[in-house]
């Protein structure tokens, strides 16, 4: 399998907005204008192949979020390669990327606010097919328009209808039915069932899976619930505080996961009478603010196995085992 | 298959009847005052003229004789002048329904204007957001620091009286309340998915700025133009009132205030007070009506 | 303490129904629903949006507004009828004897005030005769219990100071401030990440048990039920579908939508090509079906369910189930 994607070393900081006078501070006697920055997203690297689902799985805040976003250039990143297909697309500009645009496409959270209250389904779905003229007409883009909807389980009828009109499952058939309307490569779904009921998210997770089956797209899942992104992808990696701690394969990480965060997470999941896959861990404390980020290991003030090195040196991802990577100090990492 | 769909519209009429927003207008007592208030001073405004009992501005009609007439249920009055007659024997019913067209013409045309640039400016300060959209909002600042009528005094100063003038002035004051709502409601609209979205799509920033954002901070706009109509009457009143405002040619309701003013305390009360009455009349419909907007177009309400 | 105050019946409900009169009609927002809390335990409401279990906690205490009526044949609550008292008096039982959790930490503390201004509130409200130095302290003790460190300096912080788990927190503390006898607590741990919800859940579940108080926790997460209460209400809108024991409900689900609801959640330990799904939406509560509520998702409809909504029928020891053909159950009405 060829790489699709290639991320490396993505860093994302964003400028705290700060009034003038707030961000003046006093060092050593003298006035100095100190702007905090938060740092969303902290180098990180991995790869997607062809055809192939990855999950990045964090709790909020963990910057998985604003990683897709930057993947998709809906922001800029501050520094890194984003290799799609060869190309490197981080420095693009916005006419540059239209190419991408059409490949690559993005299936929101929340379904109230991803669709235009004021644009009825019809326009919604049939605006990127006009745009990038992938219908020779009016008339060809609306029978495609009717197709999208069948294809994800909505009724042709209903075309005229505004999202309002709409229950929260449907209106997120109607998100994916746009993403899917470009006919891309590669989708970013960032949380697409999170805002769902749980018997709802159920059928919306069957369809992602049917479509990618039938189109052949390769996925990149952000998801902050583990048994969600065990059901649905072949890879993952997971983040704390801006940083990928650990990253590999679906077995690598639900049967020999290795960091402790990725130990605390799964740990934590509550679930419905099965034997957690991990003993119950004693938890403490909470995610540290990504404006001041902790000096070496982002875990160690959490983290139950915490050495005198851990607060000092930051640990690099190591590979433990063929495609699987921890960053622990505990972890030895093998020579390749 | 999916091929041709049967369109379930209904005609438009019969949508309005049905919706929500009809069976609380219904059921909105102040709402039916306020818009049947609107709509006949409206018709009166336009096809006054041709049913006022004398047209106050022909001098042939005029006639001194008839100078201070009372009310037509005060004694010593005259049947034809219902409401009574001015200094000039002019009939003040007939005044009130020319003036009534100045100034429901001056509110309409002021709102329209104010709210066409203040609206554009904030589209442009919300969704561009960077040194451009802090100087228009530094702009505002400034602009709401003077206080409108000092604004007018400047115009006509430097300009003269005029219906133009009057509509400058009040634009100048107007467009920054638009301005500052629909950068407010841009600021928030922007960072919603289906702007991303669109972005996704690949549309330039003007076209998601006018096929999204737009549509979704016009209902806002419209209930402060609803309101702001009712503003720019008084104001306009009140300009003219002082003598900075319309012409003596093209009276407004504020200036047959003025006019009756000087001999208010005479017992010639009702000079001043009919178009008194009126502007406060109109003023109230316009702003029962836009109250009533207001509650129902505002998303956050729902 | 606890063991002996067991099987004391704390809250009756029988036959309480809301409804809303609107514009589209009438919504039976909670419609004919029974059921008990004994003194001590945990008693969980799960059910998907627009089920009604937010309404019913909200007409239990009475805050039910305009254009919503309450009905009931009684709410007796510590051997008072809750349905029969006035707003002043219920005034009095808000806060004191029973005491609410919300949803968002982020809206439920006022801004305004410091934490500790917020704490003394209720004790000034419920227990009039403390002294300040005395509120002080107790105040101080509820934060160590809900395990905020440095609890005197902390009360001094408002609350944008705390992050959302740690407001969490304080929410409880000034919930558990006047003793109470029962505490409501929507949604508590849907807002938060699972590490946090796992340590407030091992919270509110000791701390129930220590006070010897009693909970009602209204949740749309099964697995959140299935690890924290004892007994479980499934509702399905506005209706009660299966009551019993955590144990009863979950093992041997009899319900088809607590069987669709258990099925449709991605599992940790066993890989699934496919979710099973209960197929449909949840019905507009304007247009409810016929019959059996559930009836056109039932994968085991029959005819007979469209007559009439199924009465609560027994298939075990306290476990009720609304349906025709219980799942487990042998025609004859014995379980298994």
């Amino acid at each position: 399998m060829s790489d699709l994607l290639q991320v490396k070393n993505l860093v994302q900081e964003f400028k705290n907005k700060q009034s003038f006078i707030d961000s003046l501070k006093v060092r050593d006697g003298k006035i100095v204008r100190e702007q905090k920055v938060v740092h969303a997203v902290n180098d990180i690297s991995f790869t997607i192949a062809e055809g192939e689902a990855f999950s990045l799985v964090g709790e909020s805040g963990c910057g998985k979020s604003t990683a897709a976003r930057t993947i998709i250039r809906l922001l800029t990143p501050t520094s890194g390669e984003i290799i799609y297909r060869g190309k490197d697309i981080a420095p693009l500009k916005d006419t540059e990327l239209l190419p991408y645009r059409k490949k690559i496409q993005m299936i929101f959270q929340d379904p109230y606010s991803s669709l235009d209250p004021r644009q009825k389904v019809k326009d919604i779905l049939m605006e990127p097919i006009l745009f990038h003229k992938l219908a020779p007409n009016r008339k060809a883009a609306e029978t495609r328009c009717y197709e999208l909807m069948e294809r994800v389980g909505l009724r042709p009828e209903q075309a005229d209808r505004y999202p309002h009109q709409f229950s929260g499952g449907q209106r997120q058939r109607i998100g994916i039915a746009r993403a899917l309307a470009v006919e891309p490569e590669f989708i970013i779904a960032d949380e697409p069932v999170s805002a769902l009921d749980v018997s709802i998210q159920a059928q919306i997770l069957n369809l992602m899976m049917d479509l990618k089956d039938e189109f052949h797209f390769s996925y990149l899942f952000i998801s902050h619930d583990l048994s969600v992104v065990k059901h649905i992808s072949d890879r993952l990696g997971v983040m704390y505080l801006g940083a990928l701690v650990e990253c590999g394969s679906k077995q690598d990480l639900f049967e020999r996961m290795s960091h402790p965060y990725t130990k605390m997470l799964l740990s934590a999941v509550p679930t419905v009478g099965e034997k957690p896959l991990v003993e119950s861990m004693e938890m403490v404390g909470e995610i540290p603010s990504p404006i001041d980020l902790p000096s070496g290991c982002f875990f160690h003030g959490r983290c139950p196995y915490a050495m005198p090195i851990c607060s000092q040196q930051r640990p690099e991802l190591k590979q433990i085992e063929p495609g699987h990577y921890v960053a622990c100090h505990l972890c030895p990492g093998k020579e390749k | 298959m999916a091929s041709e769909v049967k369109k379930p519209s209904k005609p438009l009429l019969r949508r309005i009847v049905e919706s929500e927003m009809f069976h609380n207008y219904c059921h909105n007592l102040p709402a039916i005052v306020g818009s049947i208030i609107i709509f006949a001073a409206v018709l009166i405004a336009v096809f006054g003229r041709w049913l006022a009992p004398q047209n106050p501005y022909d001098l042939t009609q005029l006639n001194l004789m008839d100078a201070y007439l009372p009310p037509a249920w005060e004694e010593g009055s005259n049947p034809l002048y219902l409401l009574g007659t001015d200094i000039q024997g002019r009939c003040v019913l007939s005044s009130m329904v020319y003036g009534s067209a100045s100034s429901l013409t001056i509110g309409f045309v002021g709102m329209i204007i104010s709210l066409v640039l203040g609206t554009t400016l904030g589209l442009i300060s919300g969704y561009s957001n960077g040194r451009l959209g802090s100087f228009i909002m530094r702009v505002v600042d400034v602009q709401l620091s003077f206080p409108s009528m000092f604004i007018a005094l400047v115009i006509v100063a430097l300009l003269g009286r005029g219906i133009d003038k009057v509509l400058l002035a009040l634009v100048m004051s107007g467009w920054v309340t638009y301005a500052r709502t629909v950068r407010a409601e841009t600021l928030r609209v922007k960072n919603m998915d289906f702007v991303a979205s669109a972005r996704l799509v690949g549309l330039k920033r003007l076209q998601i700025v006018i096929r999204h954002v737009l549509p979704n901070v016009i209902t806002s706009v419209v209930v402060l133009g609803t309101l702001q109509t009712g503003n720019f009457i008084l104001t306009e009143a009140t300009l003219s009132f002082l003598g900075v405002g319309v012409p003596v040619t093209q009276p407004s309701l504020g200036l047959l205030v003025k006019n009756g003013f000087d001999v208010l305390f005479s017992g010639l009360w009702w000079v001043s007070v009919f178009p008194g009455l009126y502007i406060m009349l109109l003023v109230f419909g316009i702003n029962l009506f836009g109250d009533f907007l207001r509650d129902e177009l505002n998303p956050r309400l729902k | 303490m606890p063991n002996e105050r067991k099987d004391q019946l704390l809250l009756d409900v029988r036959h309480l129904g809301t409804k809303f009169h609107m514009f589209k009609g009438v919504v039976n927002a909670v419609d004919d629903i029974s059921f008990s809390l004994n003194q001590g335990e945990i008693l969980g409401i799960v059910g998907e949006s627009g089920s009604g279990k937010s309404v019913t906690s909200f007409s239990l205490l009475g805050l039910i507004d305009e254009p919503g009526k309450v009905t009931a044949e009684k709410i007796l609550f510590d051997g008072k009828d809750l349905s029969k008292l006035s707003e002043h008096e219920m005034t009095k039982i808000r806060g004191k004897d029973i005491s609410m959790v919300f949803q968002d930490p982020m809206t439920s503390l006022n801004p305004l005030y410091t934490i500790g201004k917020q704490m003394e509130e209720v004790l000034v409200l419920h227990q009039p005769n403390m002294t300040a130095q005395q509120r002080h302290n107790r105040c101080v003790e509820l934060l160590k219990m809900v395990g905020v460190s440095n609890p005197d300096e902390r009360l001094k912080a408002y609350p944008h100071q705390f992050s959302g788990g740690m407001r969490q927190r304080v929410i409880i503390a000034i919930a558990l401030a006047a003793n109470p006898k029962l505490i409501i607590a929507d949604e508590p741990t849907t807002a938060l990440d699972v590490t946090i919800q796992a340590q407030i859940l091992r919270l509110m579940k000791k701390l129930v048990r220590e006070e010897g108080a009693s909970m009602i926790l209204i949740t749309h997460d099964l697995a959140v039920v299935s690890e924290t209460v004892d007994q479980v209400v499934v509702m399905y809108c506005g209706k009660i579908v299966e009551q019993g024991s955590v144990e009863d409900v979950i093992t041997h689900p009899a319900h088809p939508y607590t069987k669709g609801l258990q099925d449709s959640i991605p599992r940790l330990r066993t890989d699934r090509k496919r979710l099973d799904y209960i197929p449909g939406m949840v019905p507009n509560m304007f247009d409810l079906p016929k019959g059996c509520l559930f009836g056109p998702r039932c994968k085991y409809h029959t005819p007979a369910c469209d007559a009439a909504f199924p009465p609560m029928r027994k298939v075990g020891e306290g476990h009720y189930a609304a349906c025709y053909t219980p799942l487990g159950v042998t025609e004859g009405g014995s379980a298994e």
